[in-house]
């Protein structure tokens, strides 16, 4: 089932925490609200969910399965929702947490006991915890805390399934192991999902679709490959990953930035107006000596192989710091010391001046 | 043997605070008990028998354990509204509404009695609406009831109000989202939560209302039979130089206190350990 919401702005007092924002995910899908805290993600979430009220606006709307819920309480929007910190019943064991949605229903839709029992089961066999029904939550772990809590927000048959940072505070290990649990999971059930978080690995790894939020808008919505590889915006740029930066100008419509010449392909941009470069580090690479295409020379300054990459630091003679990854088979090839002279090379680059991007 | 397996403290003076607290306690607390239990004991069997069978102490025994508990009661659901306002809704004039909560403890319980009783005697503000109806408070049991509920009401917001401010409100909010009505909220998510806090300001209002005597004696009119209470008879006794009787009436009131409080306490183990249990 679907969600929609469209021209949604919320103000705390004087703090703007969204503006202006719509946003349509289709049914089935994982999408991912990825921006740092304070971007509005989080109300975003909670005004999907009924917890908070969008500021009223003659268009702002809330549309779950195409149909307006502005009217209705979050009790009534069958909405499952999961908490960064669980919110687990401390005094009730986990069957009782799961089985409380079912049981709170009026009378005439509530299922009887055995039925109850048998969701729960079922949904204890899902969450892999099927032995721990009568614990209380202080005896679980975080993570068995957190699938408890998703459990809960699954009994009661969510139209669509919201998490605020759901793996936020857990550490490492754990995150890894339940981000790929919640990927089979969504596999399997389908629900239409949006997850809240700040971790951009995580969005890139876990969702169909990335929403990036900044100061309360949406920066960029696209595929994670989308985002990560053609980003609309620097902010989008810098959020997701590493990332090298120069300054430069438009010359006779080309981007100019120390040696590298970049064409403008828009070539729009006013002669001399500023330029900014970003080159992610895995697109920068080390030679000795130059190969025809354009480069730079640089000191390399620090060294560290620890790591899926080898992070190699340089200074540039403009005393700017660039950080450079190289898989380990170039770094063998290469193997650069510290202190030594070297040149640097571009690969994909992208280039933001006043008014468009490369 | 007995130094290898002494626990280790990282908290140094450890014997210098025991012995601290043991010494206090008696100076302070066990001292007097133990006086009023040496001359409870020296006492003859006939004086509590006589005591036990005196109409006026029965009815001053059920007056006040009555009102007592009526008035914690009262507490307990007022005080939770009080508290839960006031950590729950920012309103203007919070600090002071919250002041406010102390005076009954700051204030001489005299005083209290006599304002309360200006205020609910027929001439009084409040008495001359309620006297017509025939609703009497001053100089009728309720007086009683009133004075004590208004002496113990901090002790139920003071001790509610760092429970409630602890209660994120994101368990509400879960009940929420999963169709629980406010209703169903109050029962199985926040009262549970609450509980143990409910009782022991329960538990501190209704011991302050065992005890009280200043404010009862101006509001209640001290008729025999009718509102007069163990206290101010033990008063009457001691100024009729009975001090057997007033002894024996002393220790009978304590003991029945300390069953009451200790009873509560235990429920109050009970829930802490499940608490534990579940934390």
């Amino acid at each position: 089932m679907s969600i929609e919401v469209q021209n949604i702005s919320k103000s705390f007092g004087r703090f703007k925490a969204l503006r202006d924002v719509s946003l349509r995910v289709d049914s089935g899908e994982l999408v991912a609200l990825l921006g740092p805290s304070g971007s509005g993600k989080t109300t975003l979430l909670r005004i999907i969910a009924g917890l908070d009220a969008p500021d009223p606006g003659p268009n702002a709307r809330v549309l779950l399965s195409d149909e307006d819920v502005a009217d209705r309480s979050a009790g009534s929007r069958r909405v499952g929702f999961v908490f960064q910190h669980y919110a687990l019943f401390r005094h009730m064991t986990v069957f009782e947490n799961i089985a409380f949605g079912m049981r709170v229903r009026p009378r005439a839709e509530r299922p009887d006991k055995a039925a109850i029992r048998e969701k729960v089961t079922q949904l204890l066999r899902l969450i892999q915890l099927e032995n721990l029904g009568s614990r209380y939550p202080s005896q679980l772990s975080g993570g068995q805390r957190q699938r408890v809590a998703l459990a809960r927000a699954l009994a009661i048959e969510p139209r669509v399934l919201l998490l605020d940072e759901p793996f936020g505070a857990l550490d490492a290990r754990v995150r890894q192991d339940l981000r790929k649990w919640l990927r089979r999971l969504h596999e399997e059930i389908h629900v239409t999902s949006v997850f809240v978080t700040h971790d951009q690995e995580e969005a890139l790894e876990l969702a169909n679709r990335v929403v990036v939020m900044n100061e309360g808008r949406i920066e960029q919505i696209g595929t994670p490959d989308e985002v990560f590889h053609q980003p609309t915006t620097e902010f989008v740029m810098k959020f997701l990953g590493n990332v090298n930066l120069f300054h430069g100008r438009v010359e006779s419509g080309k981007a100019v930035f120390g040696p590298w010449r970049i064409q403008a392909s828009g070539g729009a941009s006013k002669e001399g107006a500023p330029a900014r470069l970003f080159v992610r580090p895995h697109d920068l690479d080390i030679l000795r000596e130059s190969d025809g295409s354009p480069v730079a020379p640089a000191v390399v300054r620090r060294i560290q192989s620890a790591g899926p990459h080898v992070k190699v630091e340089l200074e540039m003679q403009t005393g700017e710091t660039l950080l450079v990854e190289l898989t380990h088979e170039r770094h063998k090839i290469l193997q650069p010391e510290v202190g030594e002279q070297v040149l640097v090379s571009l690969r994909n680059v992208r280039i933001f001046t006043e008014d468009y991007a490369i | 043997m007995a130094l290898r397996h002494r626990r280790q403290h990282f908290l140094p003076g450890f014997g210098l605070t025991l012995g601290y607290t043991v010494l206090y306690l008696s100076l302070l607390v066990l001292f007097p008990v133990a006086v009023l239990g040496f001359k409870a004991l020296s006492l003859d069997a006939s004086v509590y028998l006589n005591v036990l069978t005196d109409p006026r102490t029965l009815a001053a025994f059920k007056l006040t354990f009555g009102a007592a508990f009526a008035g914690a009661f009262l507490n307990l659901v007022f005080g939770f509204v009080v508290a839960w306002t006031l950590v729950r809704y920012p309103f203007p004039g919070r600090r002071v509404v919250d002041a406010l909560v102390d005076l009954p403890f700051a204030l001489p319980t005299a005083v209290s009695g006599i304002a309360l009783t200006t205020l609910f005697a027929r001439t009084g503000l409040v008495g001359r609406i309620l006297e017509p109806l025939g609703i009497q408070i001053a100089f009728a049991p309720a007086g009683v009831v009133v004075a004590l509920t208004f002496i113990g009401l901090p002790f139920a917001v003071r001790t509610l109000q760092p429970a409630i401010e602890d209660l994120d409100p994101e368990y509400e909010e879960a009940a929420l989202s999963l169709g629980a009505s406010r209703l169903r909220i109050f029962i199985s998510v926040i009262f549970p939560s609450l509980k143990p806090a409910m009782l022991t300001g329960f538990a501190l209002s209704l011991a302050r209302a065992l005890g009280e005597y200043g404010s009862v004696v101006f509001i209640s009119g001290n008729m025999p039979l009718r509102t007069e209470i163990i206290s101010l008879l033990i008063m009457g006794k001691l100024e009729q130089f009975d001090y057997a009787g007033a002894t024996a009436l002393a220790t009978l009131t304590l003991l029945l206190s300390f069953l009451i409080l200790l009873a509560i306490n235990i429920v109050q183990w009970r829930f802490s350990h499940k608490a534990r249990q579940a934390d």
